[in-house]
């Protein structure tokens, strides 16, 4: 399969998020780092609520995959941004989801992660501790 | 038996051990901020005797029946309260060490000096343990308690944020941003011409939806490196040392006059003072975004624990208050100055 039909989902575990007008601020709390969304960005992460891939999202902003290779490359190389920042995972193969209700208008995804926290902050010890062990070691 | 089952019995057997501890004589002390009442039972007088200063202010007189007993332990004048402790069978570990457990019960300890930090929501009673003031950290001394205040409002509308809080009478300012920032030297400069303060670092904000934004203080204390100040009378104020090796001293807000330290009001913004090197201090629009990043990862730093509900609190702060970067100029006096301009724009708008 080419890497522009992968599809992806919000694993949102270890996530909390918070949208500030057109910004969108993304914790991971087992990483511990900060991720602000600005852009296109908070769009594309709200459409991965549902499994989608890079060409799936192109389409969603009006592009046709086939006309505009740069934007599906474009927005693939983003998918893998927020893969590695653990905001994502890849999903198997399935039915394609449904199409949002309204069309999206385009401006270029960005992403800024801020790693102050992250030698510090772990799980939350009230959702996702070891009963026995506690904070901060993970349930096995 | 379960770690959190073995810290229960341990604060169960301290907490008996102070209402027997002479003749059940141990001194119990009302303490109010905002919504939160905590009543202290202090054994031993060390620990009580430093921390009562920059607290005095909250003592209240009545016990209500939300009330959360905390009992203070100075165990070098009172060894036999030991024992009791040591039932939780925590691991031997020199520095400061803190585990959460499922139930809201937390703990934080180190064995050499041995000093031991629990609560538990679920019979709402905490203990500090510690063989007295020599044996905690400058940051313990000034903001005490700070953990457990923290573990205590994480289930309720209120959250204990890393900023400052001012006020002109009128109009409240929260002033958020990392250490370094500016906060204590735009709260100092703002009292030094007016202003009252509920507290210079660490302050209890209730951002419950159904009322206004508002601030409750919590430590009636400021601190500030006073080398640095360019007025002789500044540096000549009673600074109390935390830390030898800390150039960063603490004085009481309510030194400055009765009215100094205000113990709640109303916030109408959120000020992100930053270091400017201009000539002049100004202020601007900011984001909200700026507000909740100035406020989120500070505060987690200092707690670490309590994060999705801490993240929520800043989140509605952050929404509801507009946001002002406060460009610090190299003149101190004429912050008060920028903060009076911006409280009058607030008023007019």
């Amino acid at each position: 399969m080419k890497p522009e039909m992968t599809r992806y989902k919000l694993d949102t575990k270890a996530l909390t998020f918070e949208k500030f007008d057109d910004e969108l601020i993304v914790i991971n709390l087992a990483r511990g780092t900060y991720s602000s969304l600005t852009g296109g960005a908070p769009a594309i992460f709200d459409l991965l609520a549902e499994a989608r891939s890079a060409t799936d999202i192109a389409r969603l902003f009006g592009f046709d995959p086939d006309k505009s290779l740069e934007r599906v490359s474009e927005i693939a190389a983003f998918l893998h941004l927020l893969v590695d920042n653990g905001f994502v995972g890849c999903v198997a193969d399935g039915p394609s989801s449904p199409p949002p209700p309204n069309p999206f208008a385009w401006s270029e995804p960005a992403i800024e992660v801020f790693h102050d926290l992250s030698d510090l902050m772990k799980l939350d010890p009230i959702h996702e501790v070891d009963a026995e062990a506690g904070w901060p070691t993970k349930p096995q | 038996m379960t770690q959190a089952n073995r810290l229960r019995l341990s604060l169960a057997a301290v907490d008996r051990a102070v209402a027997a501890h002479d003749d059940g004589k141990a001194l119990a002390q009302m303490l109010s901020f905002g919504r939160q009442r905590i009543a202290v039972y202090a054994v031993g007088d060390a620990l009580w005797g430093w921390f009562k200063p920059v607290l005095g202010h909250a003592l209240c007189p009545h016990i209500s029946n939300e009330t959360v007993r905390l009992a203070v332990i100075d165990h070098a004048s009172h060894p036999e309260m030991i024992e009791a402790a040591l039932l939780a069978g925590l691991p031997d570990y020199p520095n400061f060490t803190s585990i959460g457990l499922p139930g809201g019960l937390t703990a934080a300890w180190r064995s050499r000096p041995e000093a031991w930090e629990i609560y538990d929501p679920l019979s709402r009673t905490a203990l500090f343990m510690s063989a007295g003031m020599s044996h905690l950290h400058g940051w313990e001394r000034g903001m005490p308690f700070a953990r457990f205040l923290h573990d205590l409002v994480t289930p309720t509308p209120e959250g204990l944020l890393h900023a400052a809080a001012i006020t002109d009478g009128t109009t409240g300012l929260l002033l958020a941003g990392a250490g370094g920032s500016g906060k204590s030297t735009t709260t100092f400069f703002s009292i030094k011409h007016g202003f009252a303060s509920a507290g210079d670092d660490l302050v209890l904000v209730d951002a419950d939806e159904r009322g206004q934004v508002s601030v409750s203080a919590v430590y009636d204390s400021l601190k500030l490196v006073p080398a640095a100040l360019a007025d002789p009378a500044d540096r000549d104020r009673p600074w109390l040392s935390l830390d030898a090796d800390d150039p960063k001293r603490i004085t009481l807000l309510s030194g400055f006059s009765s009215g100094t330290l205000r113990r709640r009001f109303p916030l109408h913004a959120v000020v992100l003072p930053r270091i400017a090197h201009a000539a002049r201090t100004t202020f601007h629009r900011a984001r909200g975004s700026d507000a909740f990043l100035a406020i989120a990862p500070s505060t987690q730093r200092l707690f670490l624990r309590g994060a999705p509900e801490l993240v929520d609190k800043v989140a509605k702060v952050a929404r509801r208050l507009p946001a002002f970067w406060l460009d610090l100029g190299t003149e101190g006096e004429e912050v008060a100055a920028a903060i009076h301009d911006l409280c009058r724009s607030l008023n007019d708008g």
